[in-house]
């Protein structure tokens, strides 16, 4: 049985990540289009797009950081 | 030195205007000038042979499109202009007899449909034995031709009661019926009718012609007209395809002669001079000089103006660092006053890709890949990318060794790998604080970067912040030290001194807006911890990957097979085949994402972090005035 501030403490790192996620998603999605837009009238500026696809993933990044310290306060950290 | 621009100068050239086509050429064989439009007297004009190529341009570019020609022939050596006008005007012609043609193939197109239409309103008559005289001479007797719409019994049914004569004709899959009726009866016999069939009108033929023979007649013209329409268009068709090549050709050489012609509008003039303005590298200004000297029989003068304003950019890297010059063209090219940041991208980016990625089986796979794609390309930009690779791959098998890790397991064959930094359990708070450091070591280079070249300009307020912004940097450092590892520094005074001295400074040197400014810095600092979080979901990705039991069904086919269970043995065969396709697949996947991952957020951090600390670009390219 999981004792409710371990729950808590698993919600709290689960909701760091989501946010973070939502937001990037949120975030590509409006770059995805007006990149659509702009790749159809220049040529050549996929590049360019794939870069700014990129640029919002920093907000999941670090929440995927803040998700991996709440989840270290509790001692199982670690990737294995 | 790598990081300086190549110096420009800016060449005025001032000629007669008898000497200006040789000038030109003169200046397309010199291959290095980016010209400018010169804002001296008047607007020059294009030179006299302009006009002629132009026409035939034109008239090139039309054929093409009718033709359905889109081809763009290989570079070659340019051919002598009258040759290649002379022969547009031979195509000309050629083209000329096709429209002939093609006036010939309206004439058939539109015999043809009329044939058609002829033919569509006989054929119901095609079998019917009656002469078309008889439906013009009968007197006494109404003649009707139907085509029936329902069966035959119902259309005999309705006209049963009518004093009536019938012929039923059948004919490409459809029944018609010839029906003679009184003249009194006409009405009442097309009542009738009317409910099962359809009227036909009597095609007008010629006297003494038969339905059949006339439809012979028109089907033998018909086809008669389509094989000399197949043969109009094949003639059409073979020649669009044996002169494609031949038409792209004198286009695309003639458009190089039009660039040469109108070359002079971007000149200035006065009654008797031609001025002619453009940037050359430093070395190469002697060169121009004496070339355009020696055209004109030292008859213009060349001269070098002290100014940089406007002045396009030319890199100037050796061949190890040139290949990732693209990365900087494609952030934008460094302006006049900037140093080249291409050798910095070039030690910072593999280190960076290579500590996102690090595995020394990926590493390894990276450079076969680099290696293989290095042979294929040529040149160009595959070329570059493939040499990066080559490099961020060498990195990624370094850093590799670091994490102690091969294809997401910690060790090669059975041989353990010893990591320096785990990235899982405890070495990931480690992994955290070295990502930190890379950014705080990244950013601060690229301020003290920016401090120098703003001190080099004279900007020296903006100098002393950039130096500001380092020690605010340091501060930082140390605060996480503090947090993470106390028994290495822990003395909160000395980081609340260090950061109030830097927001004094910011503040004294460049205002309110650096002040508001600091929590970028912070921002900046924690966007390298993607290093770590994308270096631990590569980590787990691989582990995932490796689950996948192909080890087991192995050792279970080998079991069945030395107890000679050979029914055991053919049943593990298939899954074994199935788990080492998915376990190569999944590494494909990780190995594909890693690349990709590893490469845009690298770029990204360089972009976006470290550009932004020293670098503006806006650089103009430099398009030397060449022949293709």
């Amino acid at each position: 049985m999981v004792d409710i501030s371990t729950a808590g403490v698993a919600l709290g790192a689960a909701g760091a990540l989501a946010a973070g996620a939502l937001a990037t998603a949120w975030a590509q999605s409006t770059i995805g289009a007006a990149a659509m837009g702009m790749m159809a009238e220049k040529d050549g500026k996929e590049g360019q797009v794939l870069l700014y696809l990129a640029l919002p993933e920093t907000m999941v990044i670090l929440g995927f950081v803040v998700a991996f310290l709440i989840i270290s306060s509790l001692g199982g950290a670690g990737a294995k | 030195m790598v990081l300086k621009l190549e110096p420009m100068t800016k060449a005025r050239v001032v000629c007669m205007q008898a000497d200006t086509p040789r000038v030109v050429d003169a200046l397309y064989d010199f291959g290095t000038i980016h010209m400018t439009r010169s804002r001296q007297g008047t607007p020059g004009t294009p030179l006299q042979e302009f006009r002629e190529i132009s026409e035939e341009l034109i008239f090139l570019r039309s054929t093409e499109k009718a033709l359905g020609i889109r081809l763009t022939p290989e570079a070659g050596a340019l051919e002598p202009r009258e040759r290649l006008l002379a022969e547009s005007k031979k195509v000309r012609k050629e083209i000329e007899e096709l429209k002939h043609d093609e006036e010939r193939l309206a004439e058939y197109r539109a015999r043809m449909a009329q044939l058609k239409a002829q033919i569509d309103e006989l054929k119901p008559f095609e079998n019917l034995s009656v002469s078309p005289a008889t439906f013009s001479q009968a007197k006494t007797l109404s003649l009707h031709y139907f085509e029936l719409k329902s069966n035959r019994k119902e259309f005999e049914k309705d006209l049963a009661k009518l004093p009536v004569e019938t012929l039923f004709v059948q004919g490409a899959g459809r029944e018609y019926a010839l029906v003679a009726a009184g003249n009194a009866k006409k009405a009442l016999l097309l009542e009738k009718a009317s409910k099962h069939a359809v009227e036909l009108a009597v095609p007008k033929l010629a006297e003494n012609e038969s339905f059949a023979g006339a439809l012979a007649g028109l089907t033998g013209e018909l086809g008669e007209i389509e094989r000399d329409t197949a043969k109009l268009s094949g003639r059409q068709a073979a020649y669009s395809s044996k002169n494609a090549s031949r038409i792209a050709r004198l286009r695309c050489q003639l458009e190089e002669y039009g660039k040469k012609a109108e070359l002079p509008n971007r000149f200035g003039r006065t009654q008797a001079l031609e001025i002619i303005e453009g940037w050359v590298t430093s070395r190469k200004f002697k060169e121009l000089e004496r070339k355009i000297l020696e055209v004109t029989g030292n008859k213009a003068t060349v001269e070098a103006h002290a100014t940089k304003k406007n002045a396009p950019t030319v890199l100037k890297n050796p061949p190890l660092v040139r290949r990732f010059e693209f990365m900087v063209k494609f952030f934008s090219l460094p302006n006049q006053a900037e140093y080249d940041p291409t050798l910095f991208i070039s030690i910072t980016f593999p280190i960076i890709f290579g500590m996102i990625f690090g595995d020394i089986g990926y590493g390894l796979l990276t450079m076969a890949l680099a290696s293989f794609l290095y042979l294929k390309a040529q040149k160009g930009f595959w070329r570059h990318l493939a040499g990066m690779m080559l490099l961020s791959g060498f990195f990624t098998t370094v850093w590799g060794f670091v994490f102690g890790e091969f294809m997401g397991v910690e060790d090669i064959f059975g041989y353990e790998l010893h990591a320096i930094i785990h990235r899982s359990g405890p070495g990931v708070p480690i992994l955290m604080v070295a990502a930190l450091l890379v950014g705080v070591i990244h950013l601060g280079f690229g301020l003290a970067v920016g401090a120098y070249t703003n001190w080099r300009h004279g900007h020296k307020s903006h100098a002393y912040a950039k130096m500001s912004w380092i020690v605010l940097e340091a501060a930082f450092l140390l605060a996480g030290i503090n947090l993470f590892a106390p028994y290495i520094f822990n003395s909160p005074t000395v980081i609340v001194a260090l950061v109030l001295a830097s927001v004094v400074a910011l503040y004294k040197f460049e205002g309110v807006p650096a002040v508001v400014e600091i929590p970028g810095l912070l921002s900046n600092l924690l966007s390298y911890l993607r290093i770590m979080a994308l270096g631990l979901s590569g980590v787990i990705l691989a582990q995932i990957v490796n689950r996948i039991p192909l080890k087991s069904s192995l050792e279970s086919i080998l079991a069945a097979a030395a107890a000679g269970d050979f029914a055991g043995v053919a049943i593990g065969i298939l899954p074994a085949i199935f788990f080492g396709v998915v376990l190569l697949l999944g590494h494909a996947v990780a190995l594909g994402l890693g690349l990709f991952e590893a490469g845009i957020q690298s770029l990204r951090l360089h972009y976006v972090e470290f550009f932004s600390k020293f670098y503006h670009g806006g650089g103009i390219p430099f398009v030397p005035l060449r022949e293709k």
